[in-house]
């Protein structure tokens, strides 16, 4: 049994599952609300189109739906007992667990392909040329090239960050709460410095700034940049929160 | 009564948060405050009471394999902790950014790096240094990392004499102060200090935004410090270069400065001659001739490769105010006859009437003929410029014969009315509530020209480069048409117009100007009701619906399993 396996066995886990397909329709919801409302304030106020703004909505939801897609993948497991099983089969801890993140991460790639029927319609009603004809509005594809890439990225670093905490907890409430709360205080790091000095000093707000999801995001991949210290970023938080994952799971051998 | 082991444990347990939380402020907080403080008591008294109350659980714990593994697992998960946070500070010092927008506009132009190296060339040569300051507080963070990416670019383009400083204005309010930066201002929070070898500020060159245009304009200002001066003749009542009213020049006198372009008022009538620092000479609405004394003088400068803009109002006086009548640029006029001699253009002695492009009155005009001359461009072409009681301009080309002189010069139309126009001569007859009647045999039939650019027909092989511009008016060049400052929103033709003026005529633009990023004007995105209502139903209604449905059937179909 092989990381593979258990990669096909959590991919095809969220195309079987009643909460996926409600995850994936409320996003769509809310992304295609928040698109429309968009799309009428540029029309309303004669702006250019953009489409990063879509992406950066997205970016958000995630903070409130990476959770809901991984809260169960261990939390399940332990609590129903079939990971202690799957712990006596001839395969490695690290493979149990970059199979079960590649298999959510493989899920918000499709999910978030779902989202480029936004820029297809943005392309339709423009124009990718510089110098467009009269009355033909361009678009500047890169930006949303650069924002799809980095939402990706954060897309993956959410969802390691949502593992490591189904794996702390074999409640899927308790571990869905935890990781909501972690990845909704690495969102707002961004902003921590509207926090009074009086509250937390200059020096916090700053190292929030560094660990922020959000702050490595907005202001490259959604500007169109991409830097190589933000794609760094991301795959340190994938890479730490999955190796803290994955020693978790190899607690339970001595705990 | 002894306290439950598992009571023990808790305490034990919370003991030892309140220590890493005590930790985690003090290391932040950089102080033992009184948080640090009760927090570091309450994990003692825990942690010790644990120890000391169940002595057999500690020794069990620490001999047990949990802290064995524990051990080694949390060792492990510090040291990958450590070299991610390595690998970030590596990769942050590294700065590689690539750029996708199409208009590279994080990606520094040429014509930026030129002027870094420019700036550098000139700060080498004198042993001094330069930084770019920023004035962010911890509310602006994230503005200060979007500008980040682009000053980065400078500094890493830099031959290490510039370098980056951010300062937090409400944490060094004195330092705000010195470099006169202020919130409320909205100047900007960017400034480019220049230090001597001694490392005192000897400049400060307030940029702006974060923008590369602004950026580069500044280093190139450093560059050309000096270098150009604009002098406002005076002395025979010009309009008055450093007035605030809405006939003054002040809009045009003050802002010259900002792009690095000195300005100073010489009054012909008492000068010697016309300084040699002067990039260019105005005169701007005499309403006296000039003596024979103030034309020598023009010519001497003019023959050195002077550039020179003149601007005459028509020679009419308003019945009402009774005002003295305007005798600049009379036929007979010592500088409207040098003109004419010399580049082979002279004002008339009219007031342009045009019914077929103008607003409010036929006095007011706006051009209705384009010329191609080199201060136009396609921003200007599509500008509408306004100018209010015009003179209109005689070219010796139009009567055929020229002068071995006028033909060294080519004279370039800027603006011409339309072929409705005239040039009204019986000017003490003008009222300007009635409509003017064309004369046939005093008045000058359209299209006139009323504002035309002369230069050397070889200008290219002569070292002496003299420029002309002249203009049949001066309130285009007011404060009521240039300078928001008056209270009237400055009219962008116009603005447009003196910037390619005076561009052209000092050849600013050649040696100091940053075009901006070549950013395509984004036009605004327009889509019928029709398309709407379609992509409201796609993105509403049928992509969520679609998959809704999907997840309906796999929860029938897992049922029916």
């Amino acid at each position: 049994m092989s990381f593979w396996t258990i990669f096909k066995r959590e991919f095809r886990q969220y195309f079987v599952s009643p909460i996926a397909y409600l995850v994936a329709f409320a996003v769509l919801v809310l992304l295609g609300l928040s698109f429309n409302t968009d799309l009428n304030y540029r029309i309303t106020n004669s702006l250019p189109p953009n489409g990063a703004v879509v992406l950066g909505n997205f970016g958000f939801l995630m903070v409130f739906f990476a959770p809901l897609l991984t809260m169960r993948l261990f939390a399940e497991e332990m609590r129903e007992g079939t990971l202690e099983l799957m712990m006596t089969m001839p395969l490695r801890d690290v493979d149990l667990v970059m199979g079960k993140f590649l298999g959510a991460w493989g899920f918000y790639t499709v999910l978030l392909s779902l989202t480029l029927v936004y820029q297809g319609i943005l392309l339709f009603l423009t124009n990718l040329d510089p110098n467009p004809a009269p009355l033909q509005t361009y678009f500047d594809i890169g930006p949303v090239i650069a924002g799809y890439m980095g939402l990706w990225l954060y897309g993956g670093a959410t969802i390691a960050i949502g593992m490591l905490f189904s794996a702390l907890s074999d409640n899927q409430i308790v571990a869905g709460f935890l990781s909501m709360s972690v990845l909704l205080v690495l969102w707002a790091g961004d902003v921590a410095g509207l926090v009074p000095a009086s509250v937390i000093s200059t020096d916090v707000v700053l190292a929030l700034r560094v660990i922020s999801l959000q702050a490595h995001y907005s202001t490259s991949f959604l500007e169109g940049l991409i830097a190589l210290q933000d794609v760094y970023f991301y795959i340190a938080i994938m890479m730490v929160s999955l190796f803290i994952t994955t020693r978790l799971v190899e607690s339970r051998r001595w705990r | 009564m002894p306290l439950p082991k598992h009571w023990l444990r808790r305490m034990a347990v919370l003991g030892a948060l309140a220590l890493l939380a005590a930790l985690i402020i003090y290391l932040a907080e950089d102080e033992l405050n009184t948080v640090v403080f009760v927090l570091l008591v309450a994990g003692v008294v825990g942690v010790g009471a644990w120890m000391l109350l169940a002595p057999d659980e500690l020794r069990d714990w620490l001999t047990g394999r949990q802290v064995y593994y524990g051990t080694g697992t949390a060792i492990l998960t510090i040291i990958v902790i450590g070299f991610a946070v390595a690998g970030y500070s590596l990769a942050e010092q590294q700065n590689l950014v690539r750029d996708l927008t199409d208009a590279q506009i994080y990606t520094l132009d040429k014509t930026s790096v030129r002027a870094l190296e420019q700036m550098e060339s000139r700060l080498a040569f004198g042993g001094f240094t330069a930084r770019i300051v920023g004035f962010y507080n911890r509310e602006e963070l994230r503005e200060r990392k979007s500008a980040e990416y682009l000053l980065q670019q400078y500094a890493e383009k830099s031959t290490g004499l510039l370098t980056l400083e951010f300062i937090d204005p409400d944490i060094e309010p004195l330092m705000a102060q010195q470099f006169g930066y202020s919130p409320t201002l909205d100047l900007g929070p960017l400034y480019l200090v220049i230090y001597n070898s001694s490392g005192n500020r000897v400049t400060i060159e307030p940029i702006g935004g974060p923008e590369e245009v602004l950026i580069s304009t500044a280093m190139l200002r450093i560059s050309v410090a000096g270098q150009f001066k604009v002098y406002f003749i005076t002395g025979h009542l010009e309009y008055s270069a450093q007035s605030e009213a809405g006939l003054g020049l002040s809009g045009v006198y003050t802002t010259l400065p900002l792009v690095g372009i000195n300005t100073d008022t010489l009054d012909i009538t008492t000068a010697e001659a016309i300084p040699s620092d002067a990039t260019t000479i105005i005169i701007a609405g005499a309403q006296l001739p000039y003596t024979d004394s103030d034309v020598e003088k023009i010519a001497a400068y003019m023959a050195s490769g002077g550039r020179m803009l003149v601007l005459a109002d028509p020679p009419y006086a308003d019945p009402i105010s009774m005002v003295s009548p305007n005798t600049f640029m009379l036929t007979d006029d010592p500088l409207n006859r040098y003109l004419w001699d010399e580049f082979g253009v002279r004002m008339r002695e009219d007031l342009i009437s045009d019914v077929s492009s103008s607003i409010e009155n036929e006095f007011v005009i706006v051009p209705a003929r384009i010329g191609p001359s080199a201060i136009m461009d396609d921003q200007l072409q599509s500008l509408a410029v306004y100018f209010t009681l015009v003179r209109s301009i005689e070219m010796a080309d139009d009567l055929g014969a020229l002068t071995s002189t006028q033909a060294a010069y080519r004279r370039d139309v800027i603006y011409a009315t339309s072929d409705d126009a005239f040039g009204e001569t019986r000017l003490r007859d003008v009222n300007l509530e009635d409509e003017a009647s064309f004369d046939a045999d005093s008045d000058t039939a359209g299209p006139l020209a009323f504002a035309v650019s002369i230069r050397l027909v070889n200008e290219l092989d002569s070292d002496i480069q003299p420029r002309v511009i002249i203009i049949g008016d001066t309130d285009w060049l007011t404060n009521d048409f240039i300078d928001p400052q008056s209270g009237i929103e400055g009219i962008p033709g116009n603005i447009k117009l003196w910037n390619n003026t005076i561009e052209w005529l000092t050849r600013y633009s050649e040696i100091a100007s940053i075009p901006a990023a070549n950013r395509t004007d984004l036009l605004p995105i327009i889509v019928t009701n029709q398309e709407q209502t379609r992509i409201q139903l796609i993105t509403l209604v049928l992509l969520p619906g679609a998959i809704l449905a999907v997840g309906v059937l796999v929860w029938g179909f897992r049922r029916q399993a």
